[in-house]
């Protein structure tokens, strides 16, 4: 039977049905509700931003007419109301209706390809300007077309100046007419922009050349409804996906253009973030190009609503919105899954919240063996012990949420014991009474953090289990989380048939072996560009992490998972190490690092270069944020010098 | 009834036929020939221009074709300049196309870039164009044969197709894949035009041993109806078969959802069998979606040069797309590929164009 996990996203594009069975509204609340409340999602460029999987795509699928339409006829979905709650609070739905004519065009490589031409720029934009402007009319059309059923004698256009000049060059006002000049317009630019050999600047037709501007002209579209003279006005929208295939030259030229005042149609503009170039990428300064590239781009703060996915700000409050929204998709999917609907498996968080195992009384004997000796070697008096002991039982009592195995409180003793020892002057065994450490030894999240960690590398206990640890590994990505859950919900499966029972859950060492087993399989299929390089440094960045989280003082708690950079040498990277500044780039654009900006620590302002979910699970380290070790670019450009000539 | 076949019959020659072949009909010295030949790391890029030099009396004019791909592996780069110094010496005069694959920003424009260099070639002097794609990588070699055969229609000169080729080899060369899946250039895209009626798209990928990152991401660029994986069968490595449907098991069932009864088996060594059944497939579907607004095959040769040979007669035929994702660079087992033996002679020729198609 097939998973739904391990389908690819785009599978779901095709079939708006299956599209909204799955489809979560949580970014449209957290990212596009507020702009809309500020009223800069329709009236002017917006450019939307993230990584690959942080949901771009899915947002234009769902404003889509046709998906629109899909929700509209299908009432009586399970999260049909949601849905068109999000998108009303959107604006693109009111009172149940739909008011927006949205189409997605993605920019393939054939978009790319106009920058190839042999001809100036103005004509090569030209081209490409005019191509996306009747793609786009041709899918407002048809979308009306295939949705309703309406004929296209039933569509006009209702134009923003109604000169007829203007109105001439789109091909009139009429449905068809408008409809015939698009196709028209594609046939022809389509030919010179695919054609093996270009044909020669002279030989390119008059029509090819000539203006042609609908979204300067297109203000509204009418559809007339079933043969009366009642007609519903919808505002255009045009969603060019994947932006970043263009040309960097070309994509300011398209923004410049697309920000204009005069342009009447809606228009989106979604790209990936590895589409800046390193410096842009790496220091977030699409808000702030340097002077040169500020004079191709529009003016970005005044002409332009910029939405970022998944970004720097509040990222606590992100894991969390991830976390919730990562459980609705999920339990969306599990549902779909026959074996599942039939025991009643309507949650994935029931099958992976599980207690973890403590460890085997073998290895636990050899762990408290362990502690005692430690204690002997460190001359830590009984009662001081007793002391250390009471610490960890009182913070257990507080923080009822965590596990309080012996094993784990054995380890927390070892590691107070050592921090006691470091913090007290040397002394005898029976001098107990005057021992004072410099500063109170006590025992906090941070040190059962760091005692579980080094259970999970000394004795192998389970680590990584639960839906937290799930969703935290997916580093808010919704399809890196797919493509981990999918691994334990296959496994599940297979456990409910096998056991012809339904309802298991799967134990925590086991979640933990296939989530690692399953994150390294993952980075070794990374094919990315500068690969090389970007596994170097999370190698490198991870073996330094692991080294300091196994201090027996833990003196980072759960230990660090990054490189903190001084902000001010990081922003030199691109100039200073600009192959480093490319990794970081690619590593940052697709999830295997993190780049947290402005991190004020020890009153330093740091960039934290730290390592995502998927790596933190190969190499087993703490998801908790913001434990970084103090380094130099120099050293990050250390761990990639032997993978380049 | 089945639309006609371009190249049925066709002459082409197996590896144990092929060394004949050259002494036979280049020997003579009545040819004046064009070698394009890649000239890159690939140890297989002297094969086939030594094997013009042994047998021809007047050896030929070259054009040799170097992919530049940004921060090349120092190791390739001298493995690359010691093929070209091998490779100079079969032809009476070469010229070098420095051909970039990748922009700056990336993108690949090696097709284009290719053919804007060749088209100031003179081709006019030339009776046979021999294209060697060995070593050449299909964003490259398809563009070049589909333009050498377009000139090759107004001046009737003669085109030959030859690649030598070694699975076991094509195995043990990793390429580091662009991000996106892209067409390759001068053949036809899934979606050209929006105005035009949609079609049932059906994708035909070539499963090749580490090939499935680069199969996602042409499937999520493709976004194909169906998938009718092709599988190397009977293929050098007895085995290959299986543990190539153990590794795709995932897409198989899940992302593909491919029936059992969907799964196309190819002869590793066999182009034309690939191709007739490519056509035999575009056929059947031309019938049954006729009144459904048509249908697409879509093609994605990975791995093995022999079905991409077919996968591009096919291409050409019918006019299908190819996809496929681009290497920005290769990671070679230099170790295991020491050890492919590539002493027997594996060289396939397929005669495309000319005067023994009336």
């Amino acid at each position: 039977m097939s998973n739904p996990f391990e389908k690819r996203a785009t599978e779901y594009l095709r079939d708006d049905e299956a599209f909204l069975s799955v489809v979560t509204p949580a970014p449209l609340f957290t990212f596009f509700e507020p702009k809309a409340k500020d009223g800069v999602l329709f009236d002017r460029l917006v450019v939307v931003i993230g990584t690959p999987g942080s949901g771009k795509t899915t947002i234009a699928t769902l404003l889509q007419y046709k998906t629109m339409d899909a929700l509209r006829r299908t009432t009586g979905m399970e999260n049909h109301k949601e849905l068109v709650q999000a998108l009303s609070r959107c604006g693109a739905m009111r009172d149940g209706e739909i008011v927006l004519c949205g189409c997605r065009l993605a920019l393939e490589s054939e978009y790319r390809d106009f920058w190839e031409l042999p001809y100036p720029e103005s004509v090569k934009t030209g081209l490409m300007h005019s191509l996306l402007q009747a793609r786009a009319v041709i899918s407002w059309i048809q979308s009306f077309r295939e949705a309703n059923s309406h004929s296209v004698e039933e569509i006009e256009i209702v134009p923003k100046d109604p000169s007829p000049g203007r109105i001439e060059q789109i091909g009139g006002i009429s449905g068809p007419g408008v409809y015939a000049r698009a196709c028209e317009m594609e046939r022809e630019i389509y030919r010179i922009g695919s054609a093996l050999v270009p044909p020669k600047l002279e030989a390119l037709s008059k029509l090819a050349l000539e203006g042609y501007s609908p979204f300067e002209v297109i203000d509204k579209l009418s559809v007339r409804q079933g043969g009366s003279d009642s007609a519903r006005e919808y505002q255009p929208l045009v969603i060019l996906d994947d932006a970043h295939s263009l040309h960097p030259q070309q994509l300011a030229e398209l923004l410049r253009w697309l920000a204009r005042r005069e342009q009447q149609a809606s228009r989106w503009v979604l790209m990936r973030l590895d589409s800046q170039t390193p410096q842009a990428a790496l220091l977030d300064s699409f808000e702030d190009e340097q002077p040169e590239e500020a004079e191709r781009g529009p003016k970005v703060a005044r002409e332009v609503t910029t939405i970022w996915l998944q970004r720097k700000d509040d990222r606590r409050t992100q894991r969390t919105q991830f976390r919730s929204m990562a459980r609705q998709m999920a339990d969306r999917y599990l549902r779909l899954m026959e074996t599942f609907n039939r025991g009643g498996i309507t949650g994935l968080a029931s099958i992976l919240d599980v207690p973890a195992e403590s460890l085997p009384s073998g290895k636990e004997r050899e762990l408290a063996k362990r502690v005692l000796k430690t204690q002997e070697e460190l001359r830590i008096p009984g009662v001081i012990r007793r002391d250390l002991e009471k610490e960890i039982a009182t913070y257990f009592e507080g923080a009822s949420s965590e596990g309080s195995a012996a094993d784990v409180q054995l380890a927390m003793l070892q590691i107070l014991m050592h921090r006691f020892a470091k913090r007290t002057p040397q002394v005898g065994l029976f001098e107990a009474a005057d021992l004072e450490p410099s500063r109170p030894v006590i025992a906090n999240a941070g040190i059962a953090d760091g005692a579980r960690i080094q259970l999970m590398h000394e004795y192998g206990r389970p680590y990584y289990f639960g839906m937290d640890a799930l969703c935290d590994g997916a580093s808010e990505n919704a399809e890196i989380f797919l493509q981990l859950a999918g691994r334990l919900v296959s496994l599940c499966e297979t456990r409910i048939i096998r056991a012809n029972r339904s309802g298991p859950s799967l134990p925590a060492s086991l979640q933990h072996k296939e989530l690692r087993q399953k994150a390294k399989e993952m980075m070794d299929e990374w094919r990315f560009p500068e690969r090389r390089l970007v596994n170097a440094l999370v190698d490198g960045i991870a073996a330094e992490c692991i080294a300091k989280a196994l201090e027996p003082t833990a003196s980072l708690g759960g230990g660090p998972n990054a490189f903190g950079i001084p902000q001010e040498t990081f922003e030199q990277i691109p100039k200073s190490h600009p192959r480093l500044a490319e990794a970081l780039k690619y590593g940052f654009g697709y999830n295997a690092l993190h780049i947290k900006q402005d991190h004020g620590t020890k009153h330093v302002t740091w960039c934290l270069v730290e390592l995502g979910g998927v790596a933190i699970l190969k190499h087993g380290l703490s998801f908790r944020r913001g434990n970084f070790l103090e380094r130099t670019p120099e050293d990050l450009a250390r761990l990639i010098k032997g993978e380049f000539p | 009834m089945s639309a006609s076949i371009r190249w049925q019959p066709c002459i082409s020659h197996r590896p144990d036929e092929v060394e004949e072949f050259v002494v036979s009909y280049f020997g003579g010295g009545d040819s004046k020939i064009l070698l394009i030949a890649g000239a890159g790391f690939d140890p297989r890029a002297t094969s086939v221009a030594q094997l013009l030099r042994r047998n021809c009396k007047l050896f030929p004019d070259a054009v040799f074709i170097k992919e530049e791909r940004p921060n090349p592996d120092k190791v390739l780069v001298e493995r690359a300049s010691a093929n070209l110094d091998l490779l100079k010496p079969c032809a009476t005069s070469s010229m070098v196309l420095e051909v970039s694959v990748f922009a700056s920003d990336g993108a690949v424009v090696g097709g284009r870039s290719v053919l804007r260099q060749l088209d100031a070639v003179d081709f006019s002097p030339y009776s046979d164009v021999v294209i060697d794609s060995s070593a050449l990588s299909i964003g490259i070699s398809f563009p070049i044969v589909k333009y050498v055969l377009n000139r090759a229609q107004l001046s009737g000169q003669n085109v030959h197709l030859f690649a030598s080729d070694w699975p076991t080899l094509d195995h043990v060369i990793q390429p580091q894949l662009a991000d996106r899946a892209s067409n390759v250039h001068g053949f036809r895209k899934v979606t050209e035009l929006y105005s035009a009626a949609s079609v049932a798209k059906l994708w035909l990928p070539q499963l090749a041993p580490s090939g499935r990152p680069a199969l996602q991401r042409i499937f999520d660029e493709v976004q194909p109806s169906d998938t009718c994986p092709i599988l190397p069968f009977p293929s050098a490595s007895p085995k290959l078969s299986d543990r190539l449907l153990a590794e795709y098991l995932t897409e198989l069932e899940s992302t593909w959802s491919v029936d059992t009864g969907s799964i196309i088996f190819a002869d590793e060594n066999d182009p034309l069998g690939l191709y007739r059944t490519i056509l035999r497939i575009d056929d059947e579907r031309t019938l049954a979606f006729e009144a459904l607004g048509g249908s697409l095959l879509i093609l994605s040769p990975l791995g093995s040069k022999m079905l991409a040979i077919g996968a591009l007669m096919a291409a050409l035929d019918r006019d299908l797309p190819v996809y496929y994702v681009e290497a920005r660079g290769y990671e070679v087992d230099w170790k295991t590929a020491g050890k492919v033996d590539l002493s027997a002679s594996s060289i396939r020729h397929v005669w495309l164009a000319g005067s023994v198609y009336p």
